[in-house]
């Protein structure tokens, strides 16, 4: 049965299921809800501790008093005898770029499959050809911009984000445009428009920045019509003076996408996910400054890496999969990985240190755990432990020199229990300071929310806020929060970035 | 004296209405909202009786949270978001016992009115849904029952949005092999 078959009974199905109704009982239940009393627990509690009156109420205070005094006193005495050192970090050089046998065997069979490049007009399996046609018309260059930006750029400086919706006359979004804006001038350095009318344009986005300034890595795609979320992504390279724009992938064909990408932040390479949804196929490809093309093996992984990071000098690349497992690539070292097997946990965020000789991983074991890897499966370092701290998550990744990394929480707190009002905390991995750099929204926590933040290549912080629909740009050393009109995908480049 | 009594009398009053007017408009809302909610949380959790529990509790987590709802037409979004991490929270705890009941999204209503052979289908694709991972029912629902955009579920599920395609992607898989796994049985 192919995917588009399943869509399609399943949401006959999930039709069904609207016209079931809740149990009478639970209506009951619900609608009581604001009429009994609140939080009875705190009116027990309060009375079992004896703040609250009750009988021999001066009794259980005094039990309590002595109890805590006891505890008190014993954390003293902890941490006396422990010398208050915090244990540091072993750093060792990553090995030489000679490729080490995997070790495949101890995360089981390898079950992806990595084959040769995609085919472009072979026979559809799902019979789906609503993505033969072109999906975007993407070119180079586009129509002048009014300038504006806020914060104001200094000289030298320069923003990418994309810009979306440019609506035809249905009021439907089908176009998309990336700029880059200057202290002085805004650059249309790419057009995506949809190949059909009304098909909405999606993900024009910039993923990556070279640090010489020249080269965007920016991804586009388009709905596909007859499925729910085939993107039909593509990757492209743009030149920022809008002269040039160089399609990498070709994924005309139903269910090929572009899963995840990342740019070198020099020598050209470009490392991504390409996925044919419709055989369940997935290739870690790496792309040289030549344009040639190499599949990575990536078969230790069961799933297809979600993850990937570069070194800051752009030898190496990290690629995580949704398992224990990090994969180490030399770029001069060939397609074959040191594999990094990170036991029974799950790998939330990958990043490297700012000399490019280990990979850190955030990594979530019932509390979150920061680990600087170790190749081939030697123990990992743990630089850091939030296990106390289980309702944080690396939302925000670590930062480009890899020595902090973005937290967003979501406290038991009785008053967002949507969890909209996250706060976004800094963990400094050399210290392991957590400083809160925003509270949350301060406003209507249901137009708000802050998820989306992430780190700019100068270490400063982009979040999202969606009551105003703009951005607000957070220093995370001064904890300044400044409104800006840049979008959510915005790069700030900086000549000595 | 007679005036402060007086004074306090009146404020307890007022405080009094506008908690009964605050009551009475989230009891409103979450009439408005219990089937709807019900139905979410029959998805995402598998199991009819946790769902309710889990209906249940998201609401009261919603009164008690409800003095920071400032627009109730944020409403909807609002306590979708509260529902999702109390199915989540449910499911947690649902493993840890390991109750597996794959019969319970195939209800009378299913079967009711279906003089077609299409019921068939749905007789199929109840349990074959149950038998999806939370990870992967939580993804179909957002995505599927509730329409929302790829980067809205990353958003809702605090995972990635690649993540969110990955999981989408094999959820449906999974659910395709196991209507076709039973479709042989009935063949057999």
């Amino acid at each position: 049965m192919n995917e588009r078959e399943t869509e399609r009974r399943l949401q006959e199905w999930l039709e069904q299921q609207r016209r079931i109704a809740a149990p009478t009982e639970l209506h009951t239940r619900v609608a009581a809800i604001p009429y009994v009393a609140e939080r009875p627990w705190r009116e027990g509690l309060g009375v079992a501790l004896g703040i609250l009156p009750g009988p021999r109420a001066r009794l259980r205070r005094a039990i309590v008093v002595v109890v805590l005094a006891a505890l008190l006193g014993s954390l003293v005495v902890s941490a006396a005898l422990s010398g208050g050192q915090r244990k540091l970090a072993v750093v060792a050089p990553l090995p030489s770029a000679t490729p080490t046998p995997t070790a495949t065997a101890t995360v089981g069979p390898a079950p992806s499959f990595v084959g040769p490049n995609l085919g472009r007009t072979d026979p559809i399996p799902s019979g789906d050809t609503s993505c033969t046609a072109d999906l975007l018309d993407a070119s180079a260059g586009g129509p002048p911009l009014p300038h504006r930006s806020t914060p104001p750029l200094a000289p030298g400086e320069a923003v990418a984000g994309s810009v979306l919706g440019d609506a035809d006359t249905q009021g439907q979004l089908h176009a998309a445009r990336v700029r880059v804006t200057t202290a002085g001038s805004v650059t249309t350095v790419a057009s995506f428009t949809s190949g059909e009318p009304f098909a909405q344009t999606t993900n024009a986005a910039v993923a990556g920045w070279s640090r010489d300034g020249t080269t965007l890595l920016l991804s586009a795609g388009r709905w596909s019509p007859s499925t729910w979320y085939h993107e039909c992504e593509d990757l492209y390279l743009a030149r920022t003076d809008g002269s040039s724009l160089v399609r990498l992938t070709d994924n005309r064909a139903p269910g090929h996408t572009v899963w995840a990408s990342a740019l070198a932040p020099v020598g050209g390479s470009v490392a991504y996910v390409e996925v044919d949804e419709s055989i369940s196929a997935w290739w870690l490809r790496l792309r040289d400054a030549s344009g040639a093309t190499t599949v990575l093996d990536a078969s230790a992984c069961s799933y297809e890496p979600t993850l990937l990071s570069w070194s800051p000098d752009g030898r190496s690349l990290a690629a995580s999969c949704e398992s224990s497992v990090v994969l180490l690539y030399r770029v001069d070292g060939g397609a074959h990985p040191d594999l990094m097997v990170v036991p029974h946990t799950i790998v939330k965020a990958i990043g490297w240190t700012s000399d490019s000789t280990h990979v850190v991983a955030a990594v979530q074991a019932g509390g979150l755990t920061v680990d600087e890897l170790e190749p081939s499966g030697h123990p990992a370092t743990v630089l850091q432990n939030l296990a106390v701290r289980p309702d944080v998550s690396p939302i925000g990744g670590f930062s480009p020199d890899g020595s902090k990394l973005l937290l967003g929480g979501c406290p038991q707190n009785p008053s967002d229990p949507a969890c909209y009002a996250t706060e976004l905390d800094v963990l400094d991995l050399d210290t392991g300071a957590l400083s809160r750099i925003f509270s949350g929204p301060d406003s209507d926590t249901t137009n708000a929310a802050t998820q989306s933040a992430r780190w700019l290549p100068d270490g400063q912080v982009v979040i999202a806020d969606l009551k105003t629909s703009g951005t607000l740009v957070i220093d995370p050393a001064t904890h300044t929060t400044t409104p800006s009109d840049w979008p959510i995908d915005a790069v700030r480049w900086r000549p000595s970035d | 004296m007679d005036r402060d009594i007086e004074i306090q009398a009146a404020t307890d009053d007022a405080g009094e209405t506008a908690r009964v007017d605050r009551a009475t408009t989230f009891a409103s809302l979450a009439e408005h909202h219990l089937d709807e909610a019900y139905r979410l949380a029959r998805l995402i959790v598998g199991d009819a009786a946790e769902a309710e529990d889990a209906t249940h509790d998201a609401f009261v987590a919603a009164w008690r949270g409800w003095g920071g709802l400032r627009d109730p037409l944020r409403f909807d979004a609002w306590f979708a978001r509260i529902l999702v991490n109390t199915c989540r929270a449910r499911v947690r705890r649902l493993r840890r016992r390991t109750v597996v009941d794959v019969s319970v999204l195939e209800t009378a209503s299913d079967r009711s009115g279906d003089p077609t052979g299409s019921m068939l289908d749905r007789a199929e694709i109840g349990p074959a849904f149950a038998s999806l991972s939370r990870e992967h029912r939580e993804v179909l629902a957002l995505r599927y029952y509730l329409d929302l955009p790829i980067d809205e579920v990353a958003v809702r599920l605090g995972i990635p949005e690649g993540t969110v395609k990955s999981r989408l992607h094999y959820a449906l898989r999974l659910l395709g092999a196991a209507l076709e796994s039973q479709r042989r049985e009935v063949d057999r």
